[in-house]
């Protein structure tokens, strides 16, 4: 199927390809066909540089399990964090 | 206009197109990139592959899957083009912009697709380029897979001059209200009545869109509209069992999927 489930939100971050670091401003979490991975479906991150239609991304393909796992991973770090370093939380 | 097999063996018109191939017959084709003007006067990539000879030809018109306008629709539309049709894939990703065709499909997704009645538009001035053609025998079928299965049901649903649909696993013909978005505002499903042709449907019992259940309200839509249809529901197969180098390919689904397509033209395209 194409699910056509897909969210999206502004970033501020950089992001490393095969070129060198590129500015990222948009994240792109989508559930549906990848284009690597063998799967039907897959949880599909796509970082982009919104100024560049369509241009070079970071783009990631995860498994469902994999993915929740990375979000796990993503909140432990961010838990830590916010203890070593409040202020950039607030 | 006769056409001949390389010994000289006179083949009634269109004859070529349903023998059974073999080693002696003169086989050729020509495929490369064209553009086609729409009518909000843009001009569009497309992939165009058709049989070498005079003709006549029927035409095909092949909208290509959420993945996007990618190799396995140039083989694709060269597949129809060995079987005698007269065959453009037009690249409905155009407007984004150009990369590759995964970086293109990636955008494309991000936007929650293309709008409707673009790709409507695309469909019909793609439509009505291969019917323009010299060595057009005056027929234009239209086939579509995933996403692209969805907007052929819509485009023979809302405009006409098609005389053929062949509907591959199209998602989301059916869909909720809370499915309906600027792009897609309306349900493919709610156009039943304006069908203007025969459609042939091949789907998988394992697809979760369209589901069984989904195909069924599709189907029963069509039969309330008095249309012409011929669906197929694969055992053991989901959702894409055409393509050869993903994991959901179903080697004898797919193989009988084909031959159902190429009987089912011929009746409707001459």
């Amino acid at each position: 199927m194409c699910t056509m489930i897909a969210e999206k939100t502004a970033v501020t971050g950089y992001g490393k390809g095969t070129p060198g670091w590129m500015e990222v401003n948009q994240v792109t979490v989508s559930y549906d066909h990848p284009s690597e991975m063998t799967l039907e479906h897959a949880l599909n991150i796509d970082f982009v540089d919104s100024s560049q239609k369509p241009g070079p991304r970071i783009a990631v393909e995860l498994t469902p399990e994999s993915a929740k796992q990375l979000v796990e991973l993503i909140n432990t770090a961010l838990g830590k964090g916010a203890v070593v370093d409040p202020a950039a939380f607030e | 206009m006769v056409w001949r097999n390389i010994e000289g063996v006179a083949l009634e018109l269109n004859e070529w197109r349903f023998v059974v191939y073999t080693t002696d017959m003169y086989e050729g084709m020509i495929a490369e990139t064209v553009t086609v003007r729409t009518d909000d006067g843009a001009a569009i990539n497309a992939y165009f592959a058709r049989p070498l000879g005079p003709g006549p030809h029927p035409g095909m018109v092949l909208a290509h899957h959420m993945p996007g306008w990618d190799e396995w629709y140039r083989e694709c539309a060269r597949k129809f083009a060995h079987h005698g049709y007269a065959t453009i894939s037009p690249d409905l990703y155009h407007r984004i912009g150009h990369a590759s065709p995964e970086d293109v499909a990636a955008h494309a997704r991000s936007e929650g697709g293309i709008p409707d009645d673009q790709a409507v538009g695309d469909l019909a001035a793609s439509m009505r380029f291969l019917r323009s053609l010299p060595n057009s025998n005056g027929k234009v079928g239209a086939f579509g897979t995933c996403s692209g299965g969805r907007h052929v049901v819509l485009a023979a649903s809302r405009v006409s001059g098609f005389d053929a649909v062949v509907d591959c696993w199209g998602g989301r013909v059916v869909m909720d209200d809370s499915e309906l978005t600027a792009n897609n505002p309306v349900a493919p499903i709610d156009y039943t009545s304006g069908l203007s042709c025969p459609v042939l449907g091949l789907f998988g019992e394992e697809d979760g869109s369209p589901s069984p259940e989904q195909v069924a309200i599709h189907e029963a839509a069509l039969k309330q509209h008095g249309k012409a249809y011929e669906f197929h529901m694969y055992a053991d197969a989901g959702h894409g069992f055409f393509y050869y180098d993903r994991a959901p390919y179903r080697q004898e689904q797919a193989v009988d999927g084909w031959q159902k397509i190429f009987a089912f033209l011929p009746k409707h395209l001459g």
